[in-house]
């Protein structure tokens, strides 16, 4: 029995063993390591032949600069949308103040006065963080996830809001889906000790 | 293999960091360290200067694009020679269309008597040679017997088996001997 060229390829430890007693294997075995030898030495040669590449990385700096320009680019084109997004999510949220009064006046039999008073206080201080991020993100502006995980909570929270003054729900819950509204603005606040952490 | 050639090349923790913090100095300096080796490599695969100018290209602005990803669990040199790899093998697959041989095809009539002498002595230009195999004889064979990848990795890079590997690395040997015996009997014959 002999090694077969695959054994011999990749010799094991029983494949070492055999060959200590195998005249016949110990011969392919030598050939084969003269002909790695060669392959090795020739790559070897290869690898110290000057080749044209160095002139290329001009091409791959330019490349490599005019796709991160674009990507900078697409980004600058998210955060405008983002932009838009909010300046109409605030002329929704005016409206819907402005519906919200509106409603308040006209149906405060339905609900208790407290109740009413609190939906107004409710989208009032919704406006005020709003506008605290929008000053904020001015200074610090948030990175493309964040600003995209941002933009899908509070469209959802938009929807059910215009769908609870459709269907004429009570204050409280209103003021519920309002109150939720400001958390995830608030969210995205960064906080002086946030700060910190981010630029450690 | 020579130590501070090629690949074998050792690059600094300060000039990893500084490419990753997006610094182009940086990665000319380790496009310089590794371009002729990625040069050699694409060429020894895809077989076309052309072909292997673009690989390089393409590799190294993977590489750029990617450097943040590098984890130092592993030599850097290795990371930037499969990027290398992978981009020579995906234009292999897309130009020759290679007919990856399934394994069982390729178990049958395996040839004994390979090694039974040093067929390659004669050789002059052993370059040509290699060039002469199919592009997937040729990739596992440079692969594992010039580059030093194991049968596990190039599995994993042919979305193969092992055995794959093994068997197709056993079969270039003897497509290259059949060759090499040819070249040298044409030489014999061929008036002076």
């Amino acid at each position: 029995m002999h090694l077969t060229n695959e054994q011999l390829l990749e010799l094991t430890e029983e494949g070492r063993e055999h060959l200590a007693q195998c005249d016949s294997c110990r011969i392919r075995a030598k050939n084969l390591s003269a002909i790695r030898a060669k392959l090795q030495n020739t790559a070897q040669k290869n690898l110290a032949q000057p080749k044209p590449m160095s002139d290329n990385w001009q091409q791959i700096k330019a490349s490599y600069q005019n796709k991160n320009h674009q990507q900078q680019i697409n980004s600058a084109n998210k955060k405008v949308t983002f932009w838009r997004n909010m300046t109409v999510g605030m002329a929704a949220s005016l409206v819907l103040f402005m519906a919200g009064q509106n409603y308040l006046l006209n149906s405060h039999q339905q609900d208790t006065f407290e109740q009413a008073v609190a939906l107004a206080k409710a989208v009032e201080s919704n406006s005020i963080t709003q506008s605290l991020l929008v000053a904020q993100l001015e200074s610090n502006p948030l990175n493309t996830s964040q600003v995209l995980s941002l933009q899908v909570e509070l469209d959802i929270i938009d929807k059910k809001l215009q769908q609870a003054y459709l269907e004429k729900v009570t204050s409280k819950e209103k003021s519920a889906l309002w109150q939720q509204r400001q958390a995830v603005i608030q969210s995205s606040i960064v906080t002086d000790s946030k700060a910190k952490i981010i630029k450690i | 293999m020579l130590k501070n050639s090629g690949f074998n090349q050792e690059v600094s923790k300060e000039l990893i960091l500084l490419a990753q913090q997006g610094d182009i100095d940086a990665f000319e300096q380790i496009y310089h360290l590794f371009a002729n080796a990625s040069y050699a490599l694409a060429f020894r695969i895809c077989n076309q200067h052309s072909v292997a100018e673009d690989v390089v290209h393409d590799a190294f602005i993977k590489i750029m694009n990617n450097v943040s990803k590098f984890r130092d669990d592993g030599s850097f040199a290795g990371w930037c020679r499969r990027i290398v790899t992978c981009e020579a093998l995906d234009r292999l697959k897309k130009s020759s269309r290679v007919h990856l041989v399934i394994d069982e095809d390729l178990i049958d009539g395996e040839e004994l008597d390979l090694f039974q002498q040093d067929w390659l002595d004669a050789v002059i230009d052993i370059d040509k040679l290699i060039q002469q195999l199919s592009p997937n004889y040729r990739a596992i064979f440079l692969l594992h017997e010039i580059e030093g990848y194991s049968h596990k990795e190039i599995a994993q890079l042919f979305e193969k088996s092992e055995s794959f590997s093994k068997v197709t690395l056993s079969r270039a040997y003897a497509s290259l001997k059949k060759i090499a015996l040819k070249t040298n009997q044409e030489l014999q014959y061929a008036p002076n």
